[in-house]
């Protein structure tokens, strides 16, 4: 009978915790793929790195995490690195995911090529972390500079001036790499 | 835009912006979640008259610590040892405090750079003098239990040479 109630018991905590766990990944899985976006500068490995995360939070004990998403800052930011150590780990970094988002035109009618959107990443990628940070954190996010701010430990008008400098720099990196201006 | 074949114009920051806008929107995995629902964290409202304060040093910034002075120790005995061709001439007119290269105890604040030790090398292009300076820097680091920054003090070398002024030229001359 003890045992019976135990196992409920533990059945009800772990449905809690597989709860908790899925409204931290509604809340919280767009801005960690923005931060693992921004540490790695490639859009299916942050993925991965995400869902690598939010499974082995999955796997923990419940109550063993004070701050669940400092812990999968922390866990998808260590997964990274130790990817990049990897250079032979074969993984395929695919440029077609199958979930990838964006409009439903025609290739042809895309504004961004796929040779362009290697250039801007890598372009992204020379920038310091600093400025890939508000970058991504504006764009792929759509965050206000305040809330930039408030996140990054800063003011939203120095927020603004580092998203000034962070785009000329970006502007700077695709004009070497010969993405240019065309005038009208 | 177009890339290599576009007269010789760099991007505005508008452009930038606009591109960014399109590139992010077809670089997001659609899998995610629309959008992040929590709200900006609340930031903590002081009362009046209190000030913000730096975050305690945790137990990790001690282990740290610790590790960074251990460095330091061994840092200092390699470099003390005197190495072929560059015997030091003259050695230690440091101030009494350190010349015996007793282990400087790091103390909890930050306090400008102390000579540890100044001693007047042999090279092939002279005398010159090597002087190690110590002082303690405030770095972040990312306290892996909680993921939070904190600050902590670690221990840095600062190692300098100058040539050695001419003889007769000197106002800090060593004991004769």
């Amino acid at each position: 009978m003890a045992n019976r109630k135990h196992s409920d018991m533990a059945e009800v905590q772990s449905a809690t915790w597989t709860e908790r766990v899925e409204a931290v990944y509604r809340d919280q899985a767009r801005e960690l793929w923005a931060m693992f976006y921004a540490h790695c500068g490639k859009p299916e490995r942050a993925y991965d790195a995400l869902q690598e995360a939010f499974l082995r939070l999955q796997q923990q004990p419940e109550g063993d995490i004070l701050d669940l998403r400092a812990w999968l800052l922390h866990v998808g930011r260590n997964w990274l690195r130790d990817q990049a150590r990897r250079k032979s780990s074969g993984t395929v970094q695919s440029d077609s995911l199958d979930s990838r988002g964006g409009s439903e035109a025609e290739p042809i009618d895309s504004l961004i090529g796929e040779e362009l959107r290697g250039q801007v990443r890598e372009a992204l990628h020379r920038l310091r972390d600093d400025d890939r940070e508000v970058l991504v954190l504006r764009y792929a996010l759509s965050w206000s500079s305040q809330r930039i701010a408030e996140t990054v430990g800063s003011t939203p008008a120095a927020v603004d001036m580092r998203l000034s400098r962070a785009r000329q720099r970006l502007a700077t990196e695709l004009e070497k790499m010969g993405v240019r201006h065309e005038p009208v | 835009m177009n890339p290599s074949e576009s007269p010789n114009t760099k991007m505005t920051e508008d452009e930038i912006d606009a591109l960014l806008t399109r590139f992010f929107a077809e670089e997001v995995p659609t899998g995610l979640p629309a959008s992040s629902a929590q709200p900006p964290r609340p930031r903590v409202e002081l009362p009046p008259g209190m000030t913000a304060r730096r975050p305690r040093p945790s137990r990790f910034s001690g282990i740290a610590i610790g590790i960074g002075a251990s460095a330091l120790l061994i840092v200092a005995v390699v470099i003390g040892r005197p190495t072929s061709p560059t015997e030091p001439l003259a050695a230690n007119s440091v101030p009494a405090e350190n010349s015996n290269r007793t282990p400087v105890a790091y103390p909890p604040v930050e306090d400008p750079p102390r000579l540890l030790e100044r001693r007047t090398l042999l090279t092939e292009d002279g005398p010159v003098e090597e002087r190690t300076h110590l002082r303690y820097v405030r770095v972040p680091v990312e306290d892996p239990r909680t993921g939070r920054t904190v600050e902590v003090m670690i221990p840095e070398l600062q190692i300098e040479l100058f040539p050695s002024e001419p003889p007769g030229h000197s106002v800090d001359r060593l004991p004769e």
